[in-house]
């Protein structure tokens, strides 16, 4: 997989969810060593596929991403322990398109 | 500070509403009289409802009641409502005690708030505190302290 840079969390208004996703990747990628990522959060609909090399998403906007190559769909969205084991195994991913959703 | 964010007046017990609408009206009502949002706010919250479902319905009792930052916000506030008798805002969905009104005016003004909530609210959170607080003092500390942690 190509180097990861940046990891963008998105929502519906771009205030809420997706930034308590925000707090909780950064939160895991220190706990995963890799604070070398930055996380942003926005809403949805003002993403373009270009501007983050993976892109973190509830299950209710899931859809809007389907033809994005690198997405995590989180479905607990207050859970730190869900997108931390998500993250890692996106982190450890050797394909350059995955789609992680289902909970372990 | 919280308290920039989270007036103690505006951390409210409350019996019951009658219905979701009623929540969102409830739980908004102090941002509007207060000047922090206007009634566009509100309406943004019930057509995105309309729209998305019930979006904002985070955990089994709490809903984080919030638009945009372009529906009617005038400055970032948010606002507490604790109800005796929850509320289910889906047929399906999670009977919700707690009512978190948030306005927001830009991506990151609410930050100190998130963070609370999501200590409250997370996997490591106690949520039985806030349910079990006799006045809006109880609710008020209760998110100092995780703002704080």
């Amino acid at each position: 997989m190509n180097t990861i840079w940046m990891i963008h969390c998105a929502c519906g208004a771009g205030l809420a969810t997706s930034l308590i996703m925000q707090l909780n990747a950064e939160k895991a990628l220190l706990k995963l060593n890799r604070n070398d990522i930055k996380v942003t959060h926005s809403a949805a609909e003002s993403i373009r596929e270009e501007g983050a090399d993976i892109f973190v998403v509830g299950r209710d906007l899931a859809y809007r991403f389907k033809h994005f190559p690198r997405v995590i769909v989180i479905n607990q969205i207050m859970s730190f322990d869900e997108i931390y084991e998500k993250l890692k195994i996106a982190l450890s991913q050797t394909s350059d398109t995955f789609w992680i959703e289902d909970n372990l | 500070m919280i308290e920039q964010l989270l007036k103690v007046e505006n951390c409210i017990l409350k019996d019951s509403v009658k219905d979701w609408k009623e929540a969102i009206h409830v739980s908004l009502e102090p941002l509007v009289a207060q000047g922090f949002c206007t009634d566009a706010y509100e309406q943004a919250v019930l057509e995105n409802t309309e729209k998305f479902g019930a979006y904002y319905v985070l955990t089994d009792d709490m809903a984080l009641i919030h638009a945009s930052s372009e529906a009617g916000v005038k400055e970032t506030q948010m606002a507490v409502t604790v109800l005796k008798e929850g509320i289910r805002f889906t047929e399906d969905g999670p009977t919700v005690r707690i009512l978190i009104a948030l306005c927001a005016k830009d991506s990151t003004s609410h930050m100190e708030g998130i963070m609370a909530v999501s200590a409250i609210f997370g996997d490591d959170g106690n949520v039985q505190p806030i349910l079990d607080a006799e006045n809006g003092q109880e609710i008020f500390d209760i998110f100092a302290q995780a703002a704080q942690e």
